[in-house]
């Protein structure tokens, strides 16, 4: 298991990240969501030893990570960043990868490679950014660490490609329980992947939760009413939010959705029904609801 | 330490050297070994010819002469090319290897390796150290080897190269990893390869320049203080530019006669010390510098904002201190330069530093106090004359000994007289003291030299000359005075008070009138060698010695007399006198054939074999010409030997109707060309032979 507690790390006077504190279940996918500059990427640095920071505790299954090479041992970070391979071939960054993980497989490498079809022996400094970091991802995977960490993993793919380094990790994962940990900024990608999500915003986890939790928590109802209800005409609904549009309402509550199917329609509506959310909205409703204006979230 | 991690780290790092490891072998190898090595072999008779071309007749044929220069000039090129390359190496290869500290996708990678940060540290570290030093070093025992314990080979040619070979070979050694470790402490200190690069070429040159350039400034117009050479000492403590002046002399002193004399420049021993102390000093640093430094600093010009104040500081100093050395003096004008130019580099540094015009308003305040500093520091240099440094004498009893070399002590260009015993350096300080007293006329120069060797290790330098001609009086009144001094040891003038049998051996090279000698053809100055009978060496030694102690401020130094002896362990030894003019009755005995040996009678090399009697040998350089090719024998024979005498005896100055010549080896043109004439040509040729046979079977 990963636990930050009251982790804070500051750049310059800068606080890119402010006293975060969360817990990463062994054998999870998590998805670290947030906008440019939220500081995901320093999370990952810090999650990886990379960084050290400023204040609180970070751990690996109890250990220290940051000067730790033993704690190392069982993490790979693949980082946004390709440049460092630029000298290598495919064939090298194998051999520089085997070197140091004794847990590499040369079978799920071949594997991995014969599936992706990248050349072997040709300098990544002529791949493109997608196949170097595909190149990447098959050694990371082939290296079958206990945590895999991926900044921006899907940045420069292609759907075909993108489809085929998920189903990598997702089979990695179920053969070893590995744990992943991956940044992004697309809801997308993380919703197809992940379990688990955490929000971080100006260096604030907003928040972190089970995404099938979180998904079963919140819904939207749309209805119609000859007066717009506010609020507090449902005050057994958990509501995030409510909004009239062209003479339509929107209810954005948390809870048990036919509940709260139930409680909207015994307020009489001439019409009531149950829009499904997407992960986006879901982040943006939960967000808003835990004070964060959405003109701020977006930019 | 996870040393399986380790070493495969230290592995991988060195891979991704082989470059620089290639580059490195191939300097070291073609550049350095190959260099030496050539040098070596030829350097003994190479650099004698050298020295000869410069003003003395070589016997050397046109080939030989051309093929040793190239392989001198390739020798000393090479040598160049390697301390420059491997130099430049050093001061790279921790840019390279030290990528984790200046590339964010290296960080990344390496950052996250199963590696804590010694193992990190050692293997970009000592992967770095092998590729670009390691070559060298392994090839310093060699030279070593080569220089010191030659003899043991028994390759005779080889005997007398000198010891400063390992010398030298040993300070680059201290260059190269002082350059490396320093520039791994500069590239930790920094987040971009562009400052690493910058800081690391400006940290080697700047904090010794600084102190050069005010060194110099302060001691410029201190009287009997040489500035060059106390600025270069003050220096030489400070890897890697400050041992280059040592190592620079001693390769050019071998070569060049410009070298010559300055031993001065060479370091104490303590420096050595002092400098490989600092060299392991900026590895350490470049340790806990890369421990304490954040990660993320990279991209920052410099991780800690103080060295680039330390750097800005030291900009401004320096560009101010230069400024009093190019004025003459330092006065109001001086002044305004030295501070234009001062604010002008820091504004510059700044500038490029912060990248904001509007912060250097903030920091002017700071130029300012640092330009203060250095204009009242340079106005307190010049009026105290460098802190007290021109009316310093040391006190007696902090005085290990001291050594005095000067043109008034009619000594050779490399030696001194030293004086240990304390009623004797008191002798020396007294002298100097009354040199003191009439300052005025005195300007620095190299008429009187005197350094004091201090208890502490450290030197006090002085050379004086007059202002004026007139005024040689005094510098040769003290001369005269500290030359009557109980000395130490040996001295050169010990050659005057040997004993009767060493005194058979001695010889004269006299230049004594070579102007009227000029060879038209080969334009060679041509000395006469000869050599003075025994049994009047007492009286030309009384002579001598005599016209020494009454030289005259007005006396025109003319010739350079050469006296070659043999110590008493059979060692030849040689040293230079100054022969005035007026010097007669020394010009009058080596101008009389009485007192000399007549040519037939004596060998230039009479007891190389030998230490206990005289042992005079036959030496001859024979070239046959008949027109068409030229042959060239080498030929010695013992004293006794009645066909080398008979063939002596046949030999004529006149040229007239002559085939052979015949040139007694190393020193004939001092001898002038010997010939044979036509009808002794068959007994000649039956002669030579014979010798030769003789030679050959003896060499056997």
């Amino acid at each position: 298991m990963i636990k930050l507690e009251n982790v804070t790390k500051k750049f310059d006077g800068f606080v890119a990240l402010d006293n975060v504190s969360f817990e990463i279940q062994k054998g999870s996918a998590y998805g670290l969501l947030g906008s440019n500059g939220a500081g995901k990427s320093t999370m990952l640095r810090i999650l990886t030893g990379v960084y050290k920071a400023d204040g609180g505790t970070v751990s690996i299954e109890g250990a220290s990570i940051y000067d730790n090479a033993s704690t190392k041992q069982k993490l790979i970070f693949i980082s946004d960043e390709t440049a460092q391979y630029s000298n290598m071939t495919l064939n090298q960054m194998r051999k520089f990868y085997k070197m140091f993980y004794p847990n590499f497989s040369d079978d799920i490498f071949s594997r991995l490679h014969a599936l992706l079809g990248l050349p072997l022996n040709k300098k990544t400094s002529a791949f493109s950014k997608g196949m170097k970091r595909q190149a990447a991802v098959i050694c990371a995977i082939a290296s079958r660490p206990e945590y895999l960490f991926l900044d921006e993993a899907f940045d420069g793919l292609d759907p075909s490609m993108r489809i085929a380094v998920k189903k990598m990790m997702v089979e990695a994962m179920a053969d070893s329980e590995m744990t992943v940990v991956i940044s992004s900024h697309n809801l997308k990608e993380i919703e197809e992947f992940c379990d688990t999500v955490g929000m971080l915003h100006h260096g604030k986890m907003i928040f972190t939760r089970d995404l099938y939790e979180l998904k079963g928590n919140i819904h939207k109802i749309q209805a119609s009413f000859e007066k717009e209800p506010v609020k507090e005409d449902f005050p057994e609904l958990d509501i995030l939010l409510i909004e009239h549009n062209s003479g339509l309402t929107y209810i954005i509550a948390q809870g048990d959705a036919e509940k709260s199917l139930e409680a909207v329609k015994a307020k009489g509506p001439s019409f009531c029904d149950l829009i499904p959310l997407s992960l986006e909205e879901i982040f943006i409703y939960e967000m808003e609801a835990l004070g964060y204006d959405k003109n701020q979230l977006d930019s | 330490m996870n040393k399986s991690n380790f070493g495969k780290y230290l592995l991988y790092k060195f891979k991704s050297h082989i470059g620089i490891f290639a580059a490195s072998i191939v300097l070291t190898l073609v550049g350095f070994v190959l260099s030496v090595t050539l040098l070596f072999v030829f350097a003994s008779n190479a650099t004698e010819y050298y020295s000869e071309a410069q003003g003395l007749y070589s016997p050397m044929t046109d080939w030989l002469w051309d093929f040793l220069m190239a392989i001198v000039i390739y020798g000393l090129l090479g040598l160049g090319i390697s301390v420059l390359g491997l130099f430049v190496l050093s001061a790279i290869t921790p840019i390279l290897s030290f990528k984790f500290y200046n590339n964010r996708a290296f960080t990344d990678m390496i950052g996250s390796l199963p590696l804590n940060y010694t193992e990190r540290f050692l293997g970009d570290f000592l992967s770095g150290f092998a590729a670009a030093c390691m070559p060298y070093l392994v090839s310093v025992p060699y030279v070593c080897i080569m220089s010191g314990y030659i003899g043991s080979f028994g390759i005779e040619e080889l005997a007398d190269l000198p010891a400063n070979f390992s010398q030298g070979a040993l300070e680059l050694a201290l260059i190269v990893v002082s350059t490396y470790t320093f520039s791994s402490l500069m590239v930790s200190l920094c987040g971009k390869i562009s400052s690493s690069v910058f800081y690391t070429l400006a940290g080697t040159a700047i904090i010794p320049g600084t102190i050069f350039v005010y060194a110099l400034s302060s001691l410029s117009d201190v009287v009997g203080v040489r500035a060059d050479v106390t600025a270069l000492s003050m220096i030489q403590w400070l890897p890697p530019v400050g041992l280059m002046p040592d190592f620079v002399y001693f390769w050019g002193e071998y070569y060049s006669s410009m070298f010559r004399g300055n031993h001065i420049i060479e370091a104490e021993a303590y420096e050595y010390v002092i400098a490989a102390v600092l060299t392991v000093a900026f590895a350490v640093g470049a340790y806990f510098v890369g421990k304490h430094r954040k990660t993320e600093s990279i991209g920052k010009d410099v991780v800690y904002k103080k060295v680039f104040w330390v750097f800005a500081v030291l900009f401004e100093a320096m560009a101010i201190g230069v400024v009093f050395c190019i004025g003459e003096s330092v006065n109001f004008i001086t002044y305004i330069f030295a501070a234009i130019l001062g604010f002008l580099c820091f504004i510059i540094i700044d500038l490029v530093h912060s990248k904001n015009a509007k912060r250097i308003f903030k920091d002017l305040f700071c130029c300012a106090a640092v330009c203060a500093v250095c204009l009242v520091f340079g106005g307190v240099a010049a009026s105290t004359k460098g802190f007290g440094a021109e009316d310093y004498v040391p006190a007696a009893e902090n005085v290990a000994y001291v050594e005095v070399w000067g043109e008034q002590l009619y000594l050779s260009e490399d030696k001194s007289l030293v004086y240990d015993d304390p009623e004797a350096i008191k002798g020396v300080i007294s002298e100097h003291k009354d040199l003191l007293s009439q300052k005025d006329k005195l300007e620095t120069g190299l008429e009187l030299e005197i350094n004091y060797k201090l208890k502490n290790g450290m030197s006090v330098l002085r050379s004086y000359d007059v202002k004026t001609r007139a005024d040689l009086g005094i510098i040769i009144n003290a001369a005269s005075n500290i030359r009557s001094l109980p000395q130490k040891g040996e001295y050169p003038f010990g050659v005057l008070s040997m004993n009767s049998s060493v005194y058979s051996d001695l010889l004269f090279t006299g230049t004594y009138d070579y102007e009227e000698r000029i060879d038209e053809e080969h334009h060679y100055r041509i000395s006469e060698t000869f050599m003075i009978k025994p049994e009047k060496t007492e009286e030309f030694k009384e002579l001598l010695l005599n016209d020494l102690k009454h030289t005259a401020a007005d006396m025109t130094r003319h010739h350079d007399l050469v006296i070659a002896y043999y110590t008493k362990d059979g060692k030849r030894q040689s040293e230079m006198f100054f022969i005035y003019r007026e010097f007669e009755d020394v010009y009058n005995f080596m101008k009389d054939p009485e007192n000399r040996i007549a040519i037939n009678d004596y060998d230039e090399d009479p007891i190389s074999s030998g230490n206990e009697d005289v042992v005079v040998n036959y030496s001859f350089r024979i070239t046959l010409d008949n027109g068409l090719n030229r042959l060239q024998l080498n030929v010695s024979s013992n004293s006794d030997d009645a066909e080398a005498a008979e063939l002596i005896s046949l030999c004529s100055v006149d040229p007239t109707d002559c085939t052979y010549l015949i040139a007694a080896e190393r020193t004939s043109p001092s001898y002038g060309d010997v010939f044979i004439n036509k009808k002794d040509e068959a007994r000649a040729v039956e002669l030579i032979l014979k010798l030769l046979g003789k030679s050959i079977a003896n060499k056997e």
